[in-house]
């Protein structure tokens, strides 16, 4: 099995300063829900971490820019990095952000050889998305994580098979999976590199390390039995329109928003799933996109609630002009679970289509037995000349 | 109850439960008294506060008894235009043939919105109400019980019937409104029910319609006044009865 593996460092960073190249050279801090969610290397050298509260990021590293992470934007152009991947192989693991796997056993020959196939994806990506990778190969996961890893941006790493043992040994052991309290007790007693950890007996490290150091003990061996997990393209419900002439942001929006949730959640009947997820993307008249997403106090499929978290989406994206298209994707799909009925409190009724409800009553009782009626005549002075009955069919 | 004896009884219902499903057995919870049993309100204010909810439940059978031209059927009609003015459906068993398109399209009801049904016989009209009554209709209207009167249908099949509307409309969101006219006999008024139709032992709620006085214009009869008695509330306590003015032009309003 050979597995190739994609590495973007610090990818949100990347796509920040791949889409406002201003900020190319800065030192930037990604900024979500408080905390740091990536930073430049420039930061993590003056000692920002991911994870740390942003008024500690901004202490240690007070030049940075402080931006707030647009998780939609980064989740597209993630999106289409696997794309590019799947044009190699269609079994694609993703990892964290800007990490991925594919499994390009027997696919070299396509390309002629992995240093072909390798140079191809490289192009790809960057044609794609702007963005440079470093591609490491391997005849596992962890080994071609390792050689990714290493390597410079725009590079790629192959690593022979069997070899991957003699790759990894002069490599430090801080690039196992191991926690912080391990890595020091390694440290401690002197062992510095993969190869000094894979040459301890395996029942000493397990002994002394338990299971998780029994799996970073295989690992450094350049032996990873993890398979390749191709990741499925996450189930969405999507609708979207356009609009001609552009809309403001007033109750016009607001109504046409409502209707992509109308539309959407009778998806999610339909299929019988619910959704915990709503995102909503508006592309605005001078070309630009903006997109917000918010997720459900708990999975729903109805409208009124989807309608709530969409109307407060557009709301916090109304600081801009007028709209183009609105798009509304629900996600997080899940199978409805079943309800038990209550005495005590009956939802309102949703809107019935009395044609639906007649339809097989006509059939079972006959057509005769339904009727609407309308005004025919209001001004005769006989009431029965008022109002005519017609068949509900005729309606 | 001590703490132990919770324990206990919750691990008794949770057996019932597995064994013969969640809804054999549970414990009824008092929703807060903040939230009102949904509803749909009557459009006569003082009306829907002598009931106690803001009007007619739903889930619930409402029964509304009087004899003619006491305002039956312009309480139901208004009820019907409150329920499409909600964005809900409504439909209209006509047993009795008497509906009048005019006068419903004057009590601000959207005809085209209305379901009209009209049954050949009574047990077709009970079956029509069975099936309606299990879909999402917002309101759904019987006019009336005493049409069933002297059809020959025999008691089983009415109380059947009955129980199954009460059951489908108990898990739904309709008002169910069952029009009877009464007649007077002494000592007072009868309800004309065939023999086997339990309809005040399934009612939640029955309201007695009685006409109080014409209203006159210039000399003209215009409308009248009715009085709205609380038989039976299963939702609230009992309230002093409450009075609604009808005008024949159409226009009604609540005396409150």
């Amino acid at each position: 099995m050979r597995i190739l593996c994609l590495v973007i460092p610090h990818f949100p960073a990347s796509i920040e300063r791949r889409d406002e190249p201003g900020l190319r050279g800065r030192l930037l801090l990604i900024v979500k829900d408080g905390r740091v969610m990536d930073c430049s290397p420039g930061a993590l050298d003056q000692g920002v971490r991911v994870g740390m509260k942003i008024e500690g990021a901004e202490n240690l590293c007070p030049e940075a820019l402080v931006l707030a992470a647009d998780i939609t934007r980064y989740e597209g152009a993630f999106q289409r990095v696997l794309k590019v991947l799947a044009v190699v192989s269609p079994g694609v693991e993703t990892g964290s952000w800007g990490e991925a796997y594919s499994d390009i056993s027997g696919q070299s020959s396509r390309f002629g050889d992995e240093t072909t196939l390798c140079r191809e994806v490289g192009r790809r990506l960057y044609q794609e998305t702007a963005l440079q990778g470093k591609l490491g190969v391997a005849g596992n996961k962890f080994t071609s994580y390792v050689a990714a890893h290493i390597t410079r941006e725009g590079r790629a790493l192959l690593i022979p098979p069997g070899t991957e043992q003699e790759f990894l040994a002069p490599l430090p052991a801080d690039l196992l999976p191991l926690n912080q309290e391990m890595r020091e007790e390694l440290r401690l007693l002197g062992i510095r590199s993969m190869g000094q950890f894979a040459q301890l007996p395996a029942e000493a490290v397990l002994a002394r390390f338990g299971p998780q150091g029994q799996t970073a003990h295989q690992l450094a061996q350049g032996q990873d039995r993890r398979p390749l997990i191709p990741c499925q393209s996450p189930q969405v419900v999507e609708a979207r329109l356009e609009f001609e002439p552009p809309l403001e942001m007033n109750g016009m929006l607001a109504q046409a928003v409502g209707e992509l949730v109308h539309t959407c959640c009778l998806r999610l009947h339909k299929r019988g799933q619910t959704c915990q997820e709503v995102r909503l993307i508006l592309s605005f008249e001078d070309g630009s996109s903006r997109g917000a997403q918010r997720t459900l106090s708990g999975p729903t499929a109805d409208p009124k609630m989807v309608d709530a978290g969409a109307q407060e989406l557009m709301r916090s994206l109304s600081c801009a002009p007028r709209v183009m298209e609105a798009c509304l994707v629900l996600g997080r799909l899940q199978a409805q679970r079943g309800k038990q009925l209550s005495l005590g409190m009956i939802s309102q009724p949703a809107k019935v289509d009395l044609a639906h409800l007649v339809g097989p009553l006509a059939a079972k009782f006959g057509a005769d037995r339904f009727y609407w009626s309308r005004v025919a005549n209001p001004s005769s002075p006989m009431a029965e000349r008022r109002f005519a009955w017609q068949r509900w069919a005729q309606g | 109850m001590s703490r132990r004896k919770y324990h206990k009884l919750d691990s008794v219902v949770a057996g019932l439960q597995r064994r013969f499903g969640p809804r054999a057995i549970y414990r009824y919870q008092r929703p807060p008294d903040s939230t009102l049993p949904p509803h749909i309100p009557t459009g006569f204010p003082e009306l829907d506060r002598t009931l106690g909810i803001g009007g007619l439940p739903r889930g619930r059978i409402t029964e509304l008894l009087g004899p003619v031209t006491s305002g039956k059927v312009t309480l139901a009609a208004k009820v019907v235009a409150q329920a499409q003015i909600a964005g809900q459906q409504a439909a209209w068993v006509d047993l009795s043939g008497t509906l009048d398109g005019d006068y419903l399209h004057c009590c601000d009801v959207d005809l085209k919105g209305l379901l009209v049904v009209r049954p050949h016989n009574g047990e077709e009209a009970l079956a029509i109400t069975i099936s309606l009554a299990a879909g999402e209709l917002g309101i759904l209207v019987f006019d009336e019980v005493t049409s069933l009167q002297g059809q020959s249908l025999p008691p089983a099949l009415l109380q059947g019937a009955l129980a199954r509307i009460h059951h489908r409309v108990a898990h739904s969101p309709c008002v169910a409104i069952f029009l009877t006219t009464t007649h007077f006999a002494p000592p007072g008024e009868v309800a004309n029910y065939p023999p086997g139709f339990p309809l005040g032992h399934y009612a939640a709620l029955r309201l007695s319609l009685k006409r109080e006085k014409w209203i006159r214009q210039h000399g003209d009869v215009r409308g009248c006044q009715a009085s709205v008695t609380t038989l039976k509330n299963r939702l609230a306590p009992p309230a002093a009865p409450a009075r609604i003015e009808i005008t024949f032009e159409g226009t009604v309003r609540g005396n409150g």
